[in-house]
């Protein structure tokens, strides 16, 4: 491969990689030249249209940002990668940056000018040109190129003319090396990679070398947080002993399941799409947040408020593409007695971004004579709690405005995000039929929406039966765990596709908490 | 349907040369495509050098099911849940060298949900995979020293138990 290293005159850098094309380099390097006397981009304007069309792009808009990374020395790229994915939306081309982690660098070029020429001739053979925005380039381009062509479209469809005749370019004849830019080895590692469970990742970086050093970028664990959102399996809290029960031994797991990489000792008090709360067992109460995939931790800062014996958290996280660094919440409500009217609940909330614990200046004074009763749950940006009335007690965290609503309470049941918003999910177990049922309620008026069955063949005939839901705020995924007298097993059961996993023999509490197998990094510095 | 005999049919042609005739509104679920119509370049046949026949055909059976469009709300949730089964037995193919084609071809023509669906098929198949049977289904060398090789497998030992 031959590759010329241009230095623009504004310093940038650029590289060009022409393979296989003689002559169409020659007229690069002409080109190149005359740019460096008049520094007017056409050719810059060029290349990044032409990469533009064949990098496969979904957002239009990111040219700039590509002619930036390109621009850059290899080096520099993977710092890039943050800053282009931070400022960009959600659909920010994912294969192009991708593309640009250092050891591909070349390669990538190469294929770059060579796919670049099919689209290029392509247009060429259609007769018709992509449309031009510069008028400045336009002129800049005919001026050392094509001076008697008014129209920038023709002059360039000229010069890919010429390129292809001086090149015996033939319509159906693709470069050998044209495969390469989808070959399944790239597209596995770029594409397949981030759909895949941390314990499975960690394995894979075995691969290869290559493998090794994508799997570790911070940029893939962004990725992968985003893609990989399936419930793994719960983390169980038996009297501050943290065990993790995977959903499948050899694709989940964590590096340290019992949480000791946090240095005090913790029980699990809330979990949110890959993300624990957990909180220290003496009574100053500290709280961490922690990833168990990456080992990596925050301590809160302490609250300038006393929440009560047992505080009734919610952990508010769902992966963003906007954010390169995951942004959560922390909400705990706590109450203040009035004798007249019941309790005055404030919340308090403590966000990642500005490290630091706030009370929101909404209070809630409709519980009557009821309290917030148990932990919560975080769906479609709402965190919920049960009160003690057999109620609903919702808090929009981005609006800071509650309601309160009835719901079809039942001892075992539990809120979980089914369809993506939020429903109470009640089971109990038929001896006769050997079925356990689930009920299904959402909407507005928490109304019975399913009642669904699935089979349990691990108890014995006239057992008293407890059906016992643990919710999921990540997927449809939730945990019913069926209490006999003598053993408690644990079913993991999807709510959309109705199907059942298990039994799984649960010893101890069943305080459990769903886990999706995730890379979020966690920002401890 | 009434729209679709005045929907603007696109041409496309496979790597083995069979063309395929597909309404716009379908063929702009690929933003490659789409990228090419945007420039005015899709006015003759669009050649897709890295798509066989046989793969460009279950492609477009892809985008022809997920252009379909519910004409009412309650139409919707059956649609939705048609959608997902569709999906399911779409990625249930007999040959693994087939997903692979639609994975590329997937990637190629940018279709991101296509892409999305076929990729998670992927990863389904070798999540529980050992690291030389990695190796073996995407053809990857080892080019790891013993030395490095045992190091990382040190670091990440967890994941091989």
């Amino acid at each position: 491969m031959e590759r010329e290293d241009e230095v623009n005159s504004d310093g940038s850098f650029e590289l060009v990689n022409m393979d296989d094309y003689d002559t169409v380099s020659e007229k690069a390097k002409k080109e190149a030249a005359a740019r460096n006397t008049d520094s007017d981009g056409s050719y810059e304007y060029l290349c990044s249209e032409v990469s533009e069309t064949l990098v496969l792009t979904e957002d239009t808009k990111s040219e700039s940002a590509k002619e930036e990374t390109g621009s850059k020395s290899p080096k520099e790229e993977d710092d890039d990668m943050g800053l282009i994915n931070d400022k960009k939306s959600d659909e920010v081309n994912l294969g192009l940056i991708s593309e640009l982690i250092p050891t591909n660098v070349e390669l990538d070029v190469g294929l770059i000018c060579d796919t670049g020429f099919n689209l290029a001739e392509k247009e060429f053979a259609d007769g018709s040109m992509s449309d031009c925005d510069s008028g400045t380039k336009e002129t800049d381009f005919e001026r050392f190129e094509f001076r008697d062509s008014s129209d920038v479209r023709v002059s360039k469809r000229l010069c890919l003319e010429a390129m292809i005749d001086q090149s015996d370019f033939d319509v159906e004849i693709f470069p050998e090396n044209f495969e390469m830019k989808t070959d399944i080895r790239d597209v596995a590692k770029n594409q397949v990679l981030r759909f895949l469970p941390a314990k499975s990742l960690a394995r894979s970086r075995l691969v290869s070398k290559k493998w090794n050093e994508w799997i570790g970028s911070p940029f893939f664990s962004h990725m992968q947080c985003q893609s990989y959102q399936n419930t793994s399996g719960f983390f169980q809290d038996d009297n501050a002993t943290v065990r993790f029960i995977s959903l499948d031994h050899k694709a989940y797991g964590v590096p340290n399941p019992s949480l000791s990489f946090v240095p005090r000792n913790v029980f699990i008090k809330a979990s949110c799409n890959g993300l624990l709360l957990c909180q220290t067992s003496a009574d100053d109460s500290e709280f961490f947040v922690c990833n168990p995939a990456n080992k990596q931790y925050l301590v809160l800062p302490p609250s300038s408020y006393y929440h009560g014996p047992s505080p009734k958290i919610v952990l508010a996280f769902e992966p963003s593409s906007l954010n390169f660094e995951p942004s959560y919440q922390v909400i705990c409500p706590f109450s203040l007695p009035d004798p007249s009217q019941g309790p005055i609940v404030y919340f308090d909330i403590f966000d990642s971004r500005t490290r630091s614990w706030r009370v929101s200046d909404t209070i809630c004074v409709d519980l009557h004579e009821s309290d917030v009763r148990s932990d919560g749950i975080f769906v479609g940006g709402v965190a919920y709690w049960e009160t003690s009335g057999g109620e609903l007690l919702g808090f929009d965290l981005k609006n800071e405005i509650y309601g309160v609503q009835s719901i079809p309470y039942s001892e075992g049941g539990a809120l979980s995000k089914v369809y993506g918003e939020l429903c109470y999910v009640r089971a109990h177990y038929n001896d006769e039929t050997k079925l356990c049922f689930v009920d299904v309620f959402s909407g507005g008026a928490m109304t019975l929406k399913e009642s669904l069955a699935f089979e349990i063949n691990c108890i014995d005939d006239g057992m008293v039966v407890n059906c016992v839901v643990v919710g999921n705020p990540c997927d449809d995924v939730i945990a019913v765990v069926v209490q006999s007298r003598w053993s408690s097993h644990l079913y993991a059961y999807s709510l959309k596709e109705k199907v059942a996993e298990g039994p799984c023999n649960l010893r101890g509490s069943v305080k459990l908490f769903p886990y999706v197998n995730s890379l979020i990094p966690i920002d401890t510095a | 349907m009434s729209s679709s005999s005045s929907s603007k049919m696109i041409e496309l042609r496979s790597s083995d040369g069979e063309t395929f005739h597909v309404e716009e509104t379908v063929v702009l679920q690929s933003e490659t495509i789409k990228q090419m119509i945007d420039d005015d370049c899709a006015n003759a046949a669009i050649p897709l050098p890295n798509v066989t026949s046989m793969t460009l055909a279950k492609v477009i059976e892809y985008i022809k099911k997920h252009a379909e469009k519910p004409k009412d709300d309650d139409d919707k949730k059956v649609a939705e849940e048609d959608l997902k089964k569709f999906d399911a037995e779409f990625v249930k193919v007999d040959q693994e060298s087939m997903l692979f084609d639609l994975v590329r071809a997937a990637n190629y023509l940018n279709i991101k949900s296509l892409l999305d669906l076929t990729c998670q098929a992927v990863a389904d198949s070798i999540k529980d995979l050992s690291v030389e049977e990695v190796r073996k289904k995407f053809n990857i060398q080892n080019d790891f020293t013993p030395e490095e090789e045992a190091k990382v497998r040190k670091e990440n030992a967890w994941a091989f138990d």
